[in-house]
């Protein structure tokens, strides 16, 4: 294993497994995928190459250096409540 | 064929446009698009994979799937028009058929024929 730079598969459901065949679905399962557009980060390993090489068609996988865990992803889509309070030269009271 | 028997859009039962004789050319371009992700992923999988064996890239992962996937499978700008669009069958007189004859066909891949074909 390389200590310089870890990696993870960032790994995007892009295709519904409706109609596909039970070892896909079971793939796509194990990868903890559940549904289209669903993003998880898994670490690299033998085991998770080859999942990913059997619904290949169905996913999308992107290289990242960092993981994500679910809450997470969804505190990054979480609303900001309050207001920021902008300053700058833009606001500032000017005399003429 | 003649007579009551004639052939006609309507002996057919309605059925008789349903296939579409080919592929259009906006299909032929998402199934490249498809084919790209494909072979991006592909190359991901590997990319990752080598370099949690500890080996450089370019080298054998020492599972032979993902190797083959990386290194003998055709990517798609290796393949010709004819094997990206077409299948074999061994019904047809030609040996090939269309890809969207295929059931899930947009779901798999079609990358490599069998031998001598």
């Amino acid at each position: 294993m390389s200590a310089t730079k870890q990696l993870f598969y960032k790994i995007t459901q892009t295709r519904s497994t409706i109609g596909m065949p039970p070892i896909t679905r079971k793939n796509i399962e194990a990868l903890g995928l559940k549904k289209r557009n669903q993003i998880v980060y898994q670490s690299v390993s033998p085991s998770t190459a080859h999942r990913l090489a059997r619904v290949k068609e169905l996913v999308k996988v992107e290289l990242v250096n960092e993981n994500k865990t679910v809450q997470q992803l969804s505190a990054e889509r979480k609303f900001q409540p309050g207001f920021n309070l902008v300053k700058g030269e833009m606001f500032a009271k000017k005399y003429e | 064929m003649f007579g009551a028997f004639k052939s006609s859009p309507v002996v057919s039962g309605g059925y008789l446009w349903k296939v579409a004789p080919r592929l259009s050319g906006p299909q032929k371009y998402r199934l490249r698009n498809r084919m790209k992700q494909v072979d991006q992923n592909i190359e991901n999988i590997y990319t990752a994979l080598v370099a949690h064996e500890g080996k450089k890239q370019g080298e054998s992962t020492g599972y032979a799937k993902i190797d083959h996937l990386k290194f003998s499978m055709p990517k798609e700008s290796e393949m010709a028009p004819r094997d990206k669009y077409t299948t074999f069958t061994k019904h047809s007189k030609t040996y090939r058929k269309d890809l969207h004859l295929v059931p899930k066909w947009t779901k798999k891949s079609f990358r490599e024929n069998p031998k001598y074909y």
